[in-house]
């Protein structure tokens, strides 16, 4: 061990065992008490985990049954720790372990209560020697191939032009400049998760990463877990089972730009999409969108290519129709002309006939018109005539009746009363009414007598 | 950082489909119209949107905070 870091240990342990030593006076320890208080003050290794490196020794014991196992580490020094580890822990270890295989755990170191025995709990294992991660990758790439991981109809389509990315990488390192750079700015949404990308470490946190964007940002169209080139044994978070099935059950495609110089990690194998280092990570994001800037442009140009085409179609048939219409038109035209020749030849026909007729009208009216007129001369003499003997006849009869009326007028005035008047006769009226007889009359009746010259009023005196 | 405003991918892919659509033998004319208005403003849409080009950047600053937060719920 470094001899700075015993003494500095050294000096830690006098300190802490002042403190330790009033609370240790006078106590008495149960031996279960005791051994509590024994893993307690191992708590510290406990929370930041250790890792021990060795050989793994002759005696390995595993429980199937129970998924533990037990094995021990050893050192050149013939040194011998006792560790015990859940199976899944041995499982993801990609290998067997086999005595003689060089080993890594991380963990800490506890006393066993029921067995009394102090023991090394194992978190993970791992190999070490570059032969043997040769070995354990090449094993766990079988492996994993055989359980259907790397299917190449297992991988996810990352969407055509994506936009919301999530990125795993280590923050401020050249890894995460180199992506950004190579992005360009297409209108990117990138949500990052700082990790750790080297060591056995790296692994929890990928692993996290992974789980945290899948769990609260499903919107991502996908992730990109990168970092730059390093050797075999730097790259080794990326060749763990854990981190390949975790990517494996991802539903958010995964995009892995880890740089390395021969041999993909066991994460370029199960990843969606895969290129080799940060850079090509962001040109890969970015020449979606460059292709897709180019394929606008030639969308649009090709949608006005179709609807010219389409509207020349339109055009054709539009002159078809109009070339068709116009035919229809023309016979038509050429139809309804002979009809009008033919109506209207009839009809001058017809008018001919009529004016022939006038004319032959016309002769006849020509011919008889002497007749006529001799006719008419004829006839106005004996009028003439006639009206001398009406006027003749009119004058003798003026005549005669004027003879008529005076000889009855003169018998008229004959009979006239006024006339017997003046002959003596005279008329006796009572209230008015001419007296015809004396019964009519009473004694005191008041009467009128009318004589030639005038009237007499008397009354009556003696009624007989 | 939410849902997007505008999906590039799919409007692209809608606009593929419409210029597929023109290279039919057969084309209606009222639809045919009504496709190349879609067709145009997708367009529009997208250039509208490669315009926007500045990217964001957001960081998970408490690791494990939205997970304990879904746990405890």
């Amino acid at each position: 061990m470094n001899v700075i870091f015993s003494i500095a240990m050294d000096a830690y342990s006098k300190k802490f065992a002042k403190k330790l030593k009033p609370f240790l006076d006078d106590r008495v320890f149960t031996v279960s008490e005791f051994i509590d208080f024994v893993n307690g003050l191992l708590k510290p290794l406990k929370i930041c985990e250790v890792v021990v490196k060795g050989e793994i020794g002759e005696d390995i014991y595993i429980n199937d049954k129970k998924g533990w196992a037990i094995l021990n580490l050893i050192d050149e020094d013939g040194a011998r720790l006792g560790c015990f580890a859940a199976s899944y822990v041995i499982d993801r270890m990609g290998v067997d372990p086999e005595p003689g295989l060089e080993v890594k755990v991380s963990g800490y170191p506890e006393v066993r209560k029921n067995k009394g025995r102090f023991s090394f709990q194992v978190n993970r294992i791992s190999l070490v020697g570059e032969g043997d991660l040769k070995k354990q990758f090449e094993i766990l790439k079988k492996r994993l191939k055989e359980e259907g991981y790397f299917d190449p109809e297992k991988k996810q389509k990352i969407s055509r032009f994506p936009e919301y990315i999530g990125l795993i990488t280590s923050k401020g390192s050249d890894a995460e400049k180199d992506f950004i750079t190579h992005l360009k700015n297409y209108g990117f949404r990138v949500l990052s998760y700082p990790s750790r990308v080297e060591g056995e470490t790296a692994i929890d946190d990928i692993v996290a990463g992974i789980e945290t964007f899948n769990k609260n940002f499903p919107e991502l169209e996908a992730i990109v877990i990168t970092r730059g080139g390093g050797s075999w044994e730097s790259l080794q978070a990326f060749n763990s089972q854990e981190v390949v099935k975790k990517v494996f059950s991802s539903k958010i495609p995964i995009i892995s730009g880890i740089g390395h110089e021969n041999d993909l990690t066991l994460l370029d194998l199960v990843a969606d999409e895969r290129v080799s280092t940060p850079t090509d990570a962001g040109k890969f994001l970015s020449e979606t969108w460059q292709e897709g800037e180019k394929l606008i442009l030639e969308s649009e140009k090709s949608l006005s290519v179709a609807t010219g085409r389409l509207i020349r179609q339109v055009e054709k048939r539009f002159t078809e129709h109009a070339h068709f219409f116009r035919r229809k038109i023309e016979r038509n035209f050429r139809m309804k002309e002979k009809g009008l020749e033919h109506l209207f030849s009839s009809l001058t026909d017809k008018i001919k006939n009529r004016i022939n007729e006038f004319y032959s009208l016309e002769g006849e009216v020509k011919l008889h018109g002497y007749k006529i007129r001799n006719e008419l001369k004829n006839n106005s003499e004996k009028v003439e005539q006639l009206n001398k003997n009406l006027k003749t006849s009119k004058i003798r009869w003026e005549k005669a009746i004027k003879n008529k009326l005076s000889e009855e007028e003169k018998k008229l005035n004959l009979s006239n009363p006024e006339l017997k008047l003046t002959q003596g006769y005279s008329i006796t009226k009572k209230k008015g009414e001419i007296l015809k007889s004396v019964s009519d009359l009473s004694e005191g009746d008041l009467i009128e007598t009318k004589l030639a010259d005038g009237v007499a009023e008397s009354r009556v005196e003696k009624d007989d | 950082m939410t849902k997007k405003d505008f999906d590039f991918t799919k409007a692209y892919e809608e606009i593929e489909e419409i210029n597929e659509w023109f290279q039919k033998e057969e084309i209606d004319l009222e639809e045919a119209l009504s496709k190349y208005e879609r067709g145009m403003e997708l367009i529009e849409k997208c250039k509208e949107r490669l315009k926007k080009s500045k990217n964001k950047f957001e960081e998970i600053k408490e690791k494990y905070e939205a997970s304990e937060e879904e746990d405890s719920s």
